[in-house]
């Protein structure tokens, strides 16, 4: 065996189709991407290289920090309010005996079930002006009920509201996993101790999950910096830009308005953004570890 | 002496599944952790229904 693995033959026969699948479906998408954001290319038909004008109008363009700005706004959300509130409930649930700890694990993780179509679909009758489910239950409790949701203003909090809600599900479960990953003697060393619940989130629960959280984090301002389908079938970006995303954006420029070149500069800029964003992550927990440690 | 031996046994595993009952806790805390579990629930499964 250890022979075989010496051979070159036999590293290249398991290496090649790895770097064969990144080369073509990964570098190679990109690479196009960024010679096609040079260019004023339409879709179809010819095209010139216009060199830096795709970025320069870029940078003018309003619509497009509308939606580098509500990417943000969704990556804070995400972080301020659907993750706090996952991993207390991840450490409830794991306090839960086993009926009562299966039935609510699998409640919170349902939406995540259903596909993003539906899931749009539902959230824009429930926030129908006219004959919506919310605008009912106001009515119900004697208001006027008359709220247009996805109307200017009250939209960019709807669709956060939605996809804080999608996520919830998964988001929740990835830090009950890690939760159940901490070793319990930790806990019960705690207890002879005193320590109560409090402190023991504080003080185990919370340094224990550091890769748990730092993993899901990234994961969730990526998802927020790549956010297109539930925003494009709920508002797709509008009123006018107010919900505008940068991936839907960055789909409309090149499907919609046939500004393919412009679109691959937006998405230049965007992965740009994306690793950005990561790296500055990687540093904010490597910097805790080093003053932890 | 060995029968009371045995039955002093028996009294004593009878006795334990009433020790290892664990009693209802209705401590404020608790009763905050379970409005908020299902709140959430309903929140989850609302829009759903």
């Amino acid at each position: 065996m250890r022979k075989a693995y010496s051979n070159k033959a036999v590293i290249a026969s398991l290496v090649l189709p790895g770097i064969f699948m990144f080369v073509f479906a990964i570098l190679a998408p990109i690479c196009l991407s960024i010679y096609y954001g040079f260019t004023n290319f339409s879709g179809i038909g010819s095209f010139e290289m216009v060199g830096l004008a795709n970025y320069k109008e870029l940078f003018h363009d309003e619509a497009f920090w509308v939606s580098l700005r509500n990417s943000f706004f969704l990556a804070v959300g995400f972080i301020c309010i659907q993750h706090p509130l996952a991993i207390v409930t991840a450490a409830v649930l794991d306090r839960l005996g086993r009926r009562a700890e299966g039935f609510f694990r699998c409640v919170y993780f349902l939406p995540n079930v259903i596909s993003v179509a539906v899931i749009a679909y539902l959230w824009k009758f429930i926030y129908n002006p006219s004959f919506g489910l919310l605008n009912n239950i106001i009515k119900a409790f004697g208001g006027a009920g008359e709220v247009n949701w996805l109307g200017s203003g009250s939209a960019i909090w709807s669709v956060l509201v939605v996809l804080i809600w999608h996520g919830f599900g998964w988001g929740m479960l990835i830090y009950y996993t890690g939760i159940k990953n901490i070793d319990p003697t930790l806990y019960e060393a705690a207890a002879i101790d005193g320590a109560t619940d409090r402190v023991m989130f504080f003080r185990i629960t919370l340094p224990q999950m550091k890769p748990v959280i730092q993993v899901n984090v990234t994961l969730a301002i990526i998802s927020a910096l790549k956010q297109m389908e539930t925003v494009y079938l709920l508002t797709n970006g509008g009123p006018g830009n107010e919900t505008q995303f940068m991936a839907n954006y960055l789909y409309k420029q090149a499907f919609s308005s046939f500004r393919y070149g412009y679109g691959n500069a937006i998405s230049v800029v965007f992965i740009v953004v994306c690793i950005l964003a990561t790296q500055i992550l990687n540093r904010v927990f490597r910097e805790k570890k080093e003053v932890g440690a | 002496m060995k029968t009371a031996a045995i039955k002093s046994i028996k009294t004593e595993k009878a006795a334990e599944p009433k020790l290892n009952k664990k009693k209802k806790d209705f401590s404020p805390a608790n009763i905050v952790m379970w409005v908020m579990l299902v709140a959430l629930a309903v929140i989850q499964i609302f829009p759903l229904v």
